[in-house]
């Protein structure tokens, strides 16, 4: 294969590029060369893998999960889960003075089931399941706004400085190359006590900081891009006939750099419910009444060895729900890849 | 020579990054609402007592004036400052304030914490290269066979658990329920007991000690390596995994099997060096990923690391010692990707420190 031509983009996911010739390709038309490329592709590609679709199927119920969670809390103000199951954060039992009972030596309830905390009470009587359902809604909204955050003013600090170059590319890039020097977990928890002292909205503060933190990566990203969008003849044609900048940035460049970024998105949620994870731990995101896992994982701390299974399912949730983003991730990444296809 | 210069280069580079973490660092933990008089002198102090304290430590001039003065305490050589307006004087050495909260010197408090976290970080990342590059490289030379499930199973678990809550779960299982291993803190391997100090360095009884220190050494080690490492592991497993995997799918490795030449041996001699690039970049961005997991591994065994010495600082809205710690943590990853750079030209001949093009 040559593959030397300036139009040959194969490996990206430009659209522009039909005209490859055809010994270019390994004997594939034009059109099932751009059929190869492209959002909808990496889409039908996804449907071929079942690892991707377990993750799919993974983030799906998580999903569904904080969904009901949160019409239960905001609409319904605990009444869903109140009547067939427990208050999250007053619980059952939560007024009592009564020591943490595990799996195995549960307080019975007998008008509702002999089971009736098939994961025991915590230190305060209040029921770890209930908790543990709750905490994938903070999870996952923290996760996905955090996201947003990150990408939406990563993409548009990136795209600026990858179309402009020169100083506003300098600028910005040293300004990211900055924020990526002091380490992601220290400068939210900086960010948190500077803006939420009493920690009143810490988990508020606490994703909008790991959105700015992310931020350098998504910006990194997009700019390589952007590098070569930039030179494209469609680009030079819209400048060409008279096109705003902002417009060709929103309509041309973002556009077609979406594919990597997706990939990126997915696997930057998982991180951000971890590191989340981690702050509520250290006591700087999610605060006592809330039921967070990380916030969970701190209060199991202290009675570790008497009641292990207060750290246990916390941790097993995380697990279960990161893993499902990763999953989605990586098959993300192999569909969008023409190369691993065969 | 081209090393040199390229070392020069990179590292005069690296000033308006450290500069640039210096001022964030400055004006956002000025920006801490509270005052850390207040905590450390209790609920009510007598108004004298805290002026005086104000004073003393800096905090009764304006915010621009204590801003210029940091920054000529922090840079090690030339700057220095008379009431805040900075001059050129050789000044030698590094002062990065005094802290409110231990009363002591930043500078003292570092060197104190961190080779405590130096240990811990180092341990780590050994571990995570010893398990992940063979992992990776077996994953990929046995693509798709159940050996690479497994690997790649692993790596996925791994780079999806909370580091912490791993640290937790080997607590209880290895320092509870089997009790082999401790749960709490470091000990140094330098830090030996007197007897050794009693024998002398020349004789056989000090080395009998020395050695035999480093048996609770490792003990405590175990733990906390194994807790901040499994991430860094997965890490290197799945980017080792892809690069050895994109190696043999080259040209060159297709005629070396065309010639006849024994997997093995394109695995060892052709394919190995060029994949380790990725990994080396990896590992050089990955140090700040760490330094965040060293605060949580560091609260979860209660080691007095830097990650500890740092959640201190933000409790206490101790200022010097946040700024102190974090130009640290900066100055060590800049140092870090640096050296991942300068180790490039080792694995890749290409690679020429970029004078040619000047």
């Amino acid at each position: 294969m040559s593959g030397e031509t300036p139009h040959d983009r194969r490996d990206v996911d430009g659209r522009a590029d039909v005209e490859i010739d055809a010994e270019d390709d390994g004997g594939l038309e034009a059109e099932e060369v751009e059929a190869r490329v492209g959002l909808s592709y990496t889409l039908v590609q996804l449907r071929r893998d079942p690892t991707a679709l377990a993750g799919l199927a993974i983030i799906s119920v998580s999903t569904a999960v904080a969904i009901v969670a949160s019409i239960d809390a905001l609409l319904l103000d605990y009444w869903l889960t109140q009547t067939f199951w427990y208050h999250p954060e007053l619980g059952p039992h939560a007024d009592t003075n009564l020591p943490p009972y595990g799996v195995s030596n549960q307080y019975y309830d007998a008008s509702r089931s002999t089971l009736a905390h098939p994961l025991g009470t915590d230190f305060r009587g209040r029921d770890v399941a209930v908790r543990l359902f709750y905490g994938t809604r903070i999870a996952i909204t923290v996760g996905f706004t955090s996201t947003v955050i990150g990408l939406v003013g990563g993409t548009l600090t990136g795209a600026v400085a990858g179309y402009y170059g020169g100083w506003i590319d300098d600028v910005l890039m040293r300004g990211a190359e900055i924020l990526y020097a002091i380490p992601f977990l220290i400068l939210v928890i900086v960010i948190v006590s500077v803006l939420d002292p009493q920690r009143q909205n810490a988990l508020l503060v606490a994703m909008v900081g790991v959105g700015i933190a992310s931020m350098p990566t998504f910006a990194r990203l997009i700019r390589s891009r952007v590098f070569s969008v930039r030179e494209e003849e469609y680009v030079e044609a819209a400048k060409a006939a008279g096109v705003k900048d902002r417009w060709i940035i929103l309509r041309h460049v973002i556009p077609n750099s979406f594919a990597p970024v997706l990939v990126q998105a997915t696997l930057q949620i998982g991180l951000a419910i971890l590191i989340i994870a981690g702050l509520s731990f250290l006591g700087f995101g999610a605060q006592p009444p809330q039921a967070s896992w990380g916030q969970m994982l701190n209060k199991a701390r202290p009675l570790l060895i008497p009641n292990p299974w207060f750290s246990i399912f916390p941790g097993l949730c995380i697990l279960f729900t990161v893993v499902g983003f990763n999953l989605l991730g990586d098959g993300l990444r192999d569909a969008a890849d023409p190369r691993i296809q065969n | 020579m081209g090393l040199f210069r390229y070392a020069t280069r990179r590292l005069l580079q690296a000033i308006p990054v450290l500069l640039g973490i210096a001022t964030i660092t400055f004006f956002l933990s000025n920006a801490v609402p509270g005052d850390p008089i207040d905590i450390m002198l209790g609920p009510s102090p007598a108004q004298e007592q805290k002026a005086a304290i104000r004073a003393k430590y800096g905090l009764d001039r304006p915010l621009w004036l204590r801003y210029i003065t940091y920054l000529g305490d922090v840079s090690p050589i030339w700057l220095s400052t008379v009431d805040g307006f900075p001059y050129v004087a050789p000044e030698f050495g590094v002062d990065l304030g005094r802290s409110i909260h231990f009363g002591a010197p930043v500078t003292e408090k570092i060197k104190e914490r961190l080779p405590v976290t130096m240990l811990l970080m180092g341990s780590a990342f050994t571990f995570a290269l010893v398990t992940a590059v063979p992992l990776g490289v077996i994953s990929a030379y046995r693509r798709n066979q159940p050996t690479d499930h497994v690997s790649r199973v692993v790596a996925l678990v791994g780079v999806s658990t909370p580091s912490f809550w791993i640290g937790l779960e080997l607590i209880i299982v290895f320092s509870f329920y089997l009790g082999w291993l401790p749960s709490n803190s470091l000990v140094m391997p330098w830090n030996l007991p007197p007897a050794a100090d009693q024998a002398g360095l020349l004789s056989v009884e000090f080395w009998r000690i020395a050695a035999s220190h480093q048996v609770p050494v490792l003990q405590h080690l175990i733990l906390p390596t194994i807790s901040l490492g499994t991430l860094q592991m997965a890490a290197i497993t799945r980017i080792e995994r892809s690069a050895m995997l994109e190696q043999l799918s080259q040209d060159y490795v297709q005629l070396a099997r065309a010639y006849g030449v024994r997997d093995r041996k394109i695995l060892r001699k052709h394919a190995f060096r060029p994949a380790q690039l990725p990994v080396i970049t990896i590992v050089g961005l990955n140090l700040t990923t760490a330094f965040g997991g060293a605060v949580l591994t560091e609260t979860v065994f209660s080691i007095n690391g830097m990650g500890t010495l740092i959640l201190t600082g933000v409790l206490n809205i101790d200022y010097p010692l946040i700024m102190g710690t974090t130009l640290v943590f900066g100055l060590i990853f800049v140092l870090g990707v640096i050296l991942t750079d300068i180790s490039y030209a080792y694995v890749d001949p290409r690679v020429s420190y970029g004078d040619q093009e000047a």
